[in-house]
């Protein structure tokens, strides 16, 4: 046998039993180590051949080696490998083998104890094989095995006598006997017919539900915790860890529905040993397990409802968690998920939700069956309790599934503090369809857009310009007094979206002279050098009407005054003036005349405002020139004038 | 720290050895070899005879109790127990202080042993004597054993123990005993089924209680094999079967499952489960597994309130293994019904009074025509079912003191009224 390095498995489970031996402190630090240094290698297995101990066949120790010294005894015992189980040791089981092989004297009865500790799965985290240890081999060595062997012939010869009929010897007992043998005869019988007719037969399919059914995993759970709630004397002797461990290795493998409802059946249990146990249930990642494993035609099982109407716990938690997010990555299982809400009922799903462990794929799969479901008030309420993480689920559900909960949104944001509001006016903005949005609207208008800061107020006034609600919902915004200027200032911004209602909003009104400083300046500044030019050009225009009818007017009267008709004002002007006064039909004709050179006026402050902000002033127009009145009667003319000339 | 060995065996054994060695070396007229016989003389004499050694398996035992060995000792020592089995002395009797001259022979024929000589039938050395014992060969050295002497040793063991645990009803359960009745059961299964079977039914003698409880405790085993069933699962299901059956069954017939499995429970409860040399046992430590396991499964039999025909899984296969072994006994004939029988009887009931799936298990294990049923062949002869054949229905019948492969299907047929022969019993 080839001596390799020594193993160091062998090392750290050696060392720990031999610093038991010599009594030693930090067990638990030297097991934590034993058991680390095994994970780290999981498929090693130690196998023993008397004195020596073998890893992969190699001696794993060395001659002699003090780790080594507890292989003997063991040996004798029947054990000949140790390798970890499925579930794998924690630090108290191998402290536990150790322990036990510490302790172990190379004498019967410590033998013995030994073999029968091992067979009672006392190993546990470990897998221990054994062959007949010394002590039963001795035992059997004794019966002797010619005995035996006569017996058999003994046998053959009896049945040879018992069965011929030439020696069997009928008495009037054996008449009865005969008798009662036909009532034997018939089940015989019938036993051999059915197994002509194949009534037996157990192909693989029965075969492994008849396992099943002796395995059954629900059976012995509940057997055991039924056991141990009849005898609490023993509570202290039970570990329910081990059980719970076993229960998630159990259904990692094959999810079994019933063992489900058995722990459905236990969480509501308050006898110790149930307690206990479903306490280290939920230490273990049970209901993830049940969700990942679960087929997808049973999810809609009598235990998964039964596990869902019971109280919330760690394994409904975590099953509900489990699904949803299974229904977030598969369509598959979101279509079992949606069928199983509806089946179960909203609010029985929603009081095994935790919020505050809403993961990405979780809240994919919520979004999307949350829709398919009636919606339930309670279940909004939680969600915007829960704003932060909740507000990306209010967002990402479709209006139609939002609208019937609108009314505790709103209510929400209208009461809400800026911080709790603003992350789902965010998020139901960022998702929200236009009814959403236009009800966030209605919503800042009637906080006056207080409490949300600008970054949240501003999409939500553009997006409303944008929807064709700036008429109804910002401008009035804009125009509120009692509003905060910050946010009326966005609401102006917000308009320029669309030009004809921002120039309505900026345009000049008496109460502009009310406005709070901030707003004034920002309207100077818009309305001052911000007109558009289309906005000069109208203000223009305004002024050169009213110059015309003030010059119109001014012309009649001088008419009028002179006894002139339009002719004679239009001859004095220019020095023709004819003497006759004109008709006044003649006079009516307007003529063409040139803008005056007067300053155009300010215009006044209920003109519209201009077509385009921001438009370059143009340059002032001239003043124009009195109007004449066509009835303006012309100064008179010289007398050459008057005559023709 | 050396164990304990307050006769001074092992300093008999590493002299024996050196002797061995020496005259392996040196050859029996070397003045070493007198020199190591006179020691392994004074070490004779130190043991106080009589000694019986046993060199069994890869340990020695001296008046039947294991030698404790440590590990400098222990290779020696092997290498003394192979020579002694060369030699043909699984077992060595030494009566009083052998000469000197005695013992360099035994040294010398050990030493011949070594090399795989056996001793000559006419050596003799006085006031020593030896046999081999055939059964001695266990472990990795049985594959030379008979399947059938296997079986039967350890079908015989199991109900001397058996016989123990009915016998001490009044005590708490020895957990090791039925531990062990469960053990050699398994091994048996393992190393031939059908061996079993055959040992269990065919065997002449009387059905006692006992003897039905390891008959039934192995149908549910050999059930649980055939399955494949997880062996913490099975072996429970056996132990909690061995309690239930020994407390159940009456010489004739017995009491309900129901009642049987209560009293069972409630021996078992107080008992220790480890021993006292465990080092879990005694210190208020935890339940073993599998301990708890029996007793979940009692209790879940014996506080049921259903019906056992609703029963289902392992309550259900219990009860119908135990039923049937109650019924083996019918009190108003003086012959035992074979399992062939049993089976029948169960059949009948399948799905009334029994679970139908619990009779399609045990019928699937021991097959349609099981080992030992009487049958008759088609030409009119009757035999017992030996072993099983390709087909169920034509399995190695034994016809007088021949063998025969039926070449069409037997047909089973009721038991012929035994004679109970008294000191035959099976296993005594």
């Amino acid at each position: 046998m080839a001596t390799a390095q020594p193993s160091p498995i062998a090392l750290a489970f050696g060392g720990l039993i031999h610093s038991m031996q010599q009594g030693a402190f930090d067990l638990e630090g030297m097991a934590r180590q034993a058991v680390d240094a095994w994970l780290a290698e999981p498929d090693t297995t130690l196998t023993l051949d008397g004195t020596t101990l073998l890893v992969n066949g190699q001696d794993a120790l060395g001659a002699k080696a003090k780790e080594g010294r507890w292989v003997l005894p063991a040996f004798m015992a029947g054990l000949r490998e140790i390798r970890l189980d499925e579930a794998g040791p924690e630090a108290s089981d191998m402290l536990r083998l150790a322990e036990e092989l510490a302790n172990l004297k190379p004498q019967a009865e410590a033998v013995e104890a030994f073999r029968d500790w091992l067979w009672m799965d006392g190993a546990e985290g470990f897998t221990c094989v054994c062959e007949e240890s010394f002590t039963d081999a001795l035992d059997a060595a004794f019966v002797d095995p010619t005995a035996a062997k006569q017996e058999l012939l003994a046998l053959r010869s009896e049945a040879a006598m018992s069965l011929s009929d030439t020696t069997l010897a009928v008495h009037s007992r054996d008449l009865d006997a005969a008798a009662i043998r036909e009532e034997f005869q018939l089940p015989l019988d019938a036993l051999v017919a059915s197994a002509r007719e194949h009534g037996f037969d157990v192909d693989e399919i029965r075969r492994a539900e008849l396992k099943r059914g002796c395995e059954d995993p629900a059976f012995w759970v509940k057997a055991q915790v039924d056991f141990a709630a009849a005898n609490p004397a023993l509570a202290p002797s039970l570990d329910p860890r081990k059980l719970a461990v076993s229960v998630v290795q159990t259904l990692k493998h094959d999810l079994d529905l019933d063992l489900v409802a058995v722990l459905g059946e236990l969480a509501q249990r308050k006898d110790p040993f149930a307690v206990a146990l479903a306490a280290a249930i939920e230490r273990e990642p049970i209901g993830e397990t049940i969700a990942a494993s679960v087929r997808l035609n049973e999810v809609g099982s009598t235990e998964v409802e039964r596990l869902l109407s019971g109280d919330r716990s760690r394994i409904s938690q975590g099953f509900v968690h489990g699904f949803m997010e299974r229904a977030g990555n598969d369509r598959a299982a979101l279509d079992a998920a949606i069928a199983l809400v509806k089946k179960v009922g909203l609010k029985n799903l929603w009081k095994h939700v935790d919020l505050g462990k809403l993961g990405a794929p979780m809240q994919r799969g919520l979004v999307q069956v949350l829709p398919k479901c009636d919606p339930n008030p309670a279940i909004a309420r939680d969600l915007l309790r829960n704003a932060k993480t909740a507000g990306a689920l209010l967002a990402a559900m479709p209006a139609a599934a939002l609208v019937p909960l609108i009314g505790e949104v709103k209510t929400f944001l209208e009461k809400a503090e800026h911080g709790a509001a603003e992350p789902v006016v965010d998020a139901l903005l960022k998702g929200g369809d236009a009814a959403t949005v236009k009800l966030l609207g209605e919503i800042a208008l009637a906080r006056d857009g207080g409490g949300w800061r600008k970054q949240t107020l501003e999409p939500l006034l553009k997006a409303l310009v944008a929807g064709g609600h700036g008429a109804e919902l910002v401008l009035p915004l804009a125009k509120n007094k009692k509003a905060d200027p910050p946010a009326r200032l966005v609401a102006y911004q917000a308009l320029r979206g669309e030009p004809a209602l921002f120039d309505k909003a900026i345009a000049r009104s008496v109460s502009d002279a009310s406005e709070p400083a901030q707003i004034k300046q920002w309207l100077d500044t818009v309305r001052g050098g911000g007109s558009s030019g289309g906005g000069v050009a109208r203000y223009v225009a305004i002024a050169l009407v009213v110059l015309v009818v003030v010059v119109a007017g001014g012309a009649f009267a001088y008419m009028k005054k002179e006894g002139l008709d339009f002719a004679g004002l239009v001859g004095r002007i220019t020095g023709s003036a004819p003497a006759t006064p004109a008709t006044p039909a003649e006079s009516a004709k307007p003529e063409g005349r040139k803008p005056g050179a007067t300053p155009a006026p300010t215009p006044p402050a209920s003109a519209k405002p201009a077509d385009k902000p921001g438009a370059t002033p143009a340059t002032p127009a001239k003043p124009a020139g009195k109007p004449k009145s066509p009835n303006q009667r012309p100064k008179p003319a010289s007398p050459d004038a008057a005559n023709g000339k | 720290m050396p164990a304990h060995d307050p006769q001074g065996t092992r300093g008999l054994l590493i002299d024996l050895f050196l002797l061995m060695k020496t005259i392996g070396t040196h050859g029996v007229d070397h003045p070493l070899t007198a020199k190591g016989a006179n020691l392994l003389a004074e070490s004779l004499k130190k043991a106080s005879p009589p000694i019986e050694l046993h060199f069994v398996g890869r340990a020695v035992f001296r008046d039947r109790t294991l030698v404790p060995l440590d590990l400098d000792e222990y290779p020696k020592v092997l290498e003394l127990s192979a020579a002694a089995v060369g030699m043909g002395a699984t077992e060595l009797v030494i009566d009083g202080t052998p000469k000197v001259v005695d013992v360099i022979r035994l040294g010398d024929l050990l030493a011949a042993g070594a090399k795989g000589i056996a001793a000559p039938g006419s050596a003799k050395i006085a006031g020593v004597s030896w046999r081999d014992l055939p059964a001695a060969r266990w472990g990795r050295d049985a594959e030379d054993v008979d399947p059938e002497v296997f079986c039967a040793t350890h079908l015989a063991l199991a109900i001397a123990r058996t016989e123990e645990l009915v016998a001490r009803n009044r005590e708490p359960w020895n957990w090791s005993h039925g531990m062990a009745v469960v053990r050699r059961l398994e091994n048996a299964v393992e190393r031939s089924a059908d061996g079993l079977a055959r040992a269990l039914e065919v065997a002449p003698g009387e059905w006692s209680p006992a003897r039905r409880a390891v008959s039934a405790t192995y149908r549910l085993l050999s059930a649980t094999v055939a399955l494949g069933v997880q062996k913490q699962a099975a072996r429970a299901a056996a132990h909690a079967l061995l309690g239930l059956t020994c407390h159940g069954l009456a010489p004739v017939g017995g009491v309900a499952t129901v009642k049987g499995a209560a009293a069972a429970l409630l021996r078992m409860m107080p008992a220790p489960s480890g021993g006292k040399a465990n080092a879990s046992a005694g210190k208020g430590s935890r339940v073993a597994p599998h301990r708890l396991k029996v007793c979940a499964l009692l209790h879940e039999i014996a506080h049921t309130a259903r019906d056992p025909r609703e029963w289902e899984g392992l309550p259900a296969l219990i009860h119908l293994v135990y039923d049937l072994e109650k019924g083996r006994i019918p009190g108003n004939v003086d012959f035992a019904l074979t399992y062939a029988d049993l089976l029948a009887q169960a059949a009948a009931k399948m799905g009334d009074g029994f679970d139908e799936r619990s009779v399609r298990t045990l019928v699937y294990a021991s097959g349609e025509i099981p080992l030992g049923a009487h049958v008759t062949l088609a030409d009119g002869h009757a035999g017992i079912v030996i072993e099983h054949g390709g087909d169920p229905l034509r399995p190695k019948v034994l016809v007088g003191t021949q063998l025969v492969m039926p070449d069409r299907p037997v047909a089973l047929r009721p038991p012929a009224p035994r004679a109970t022969r008294t000191g035959t019993r099976f296993g005594a």
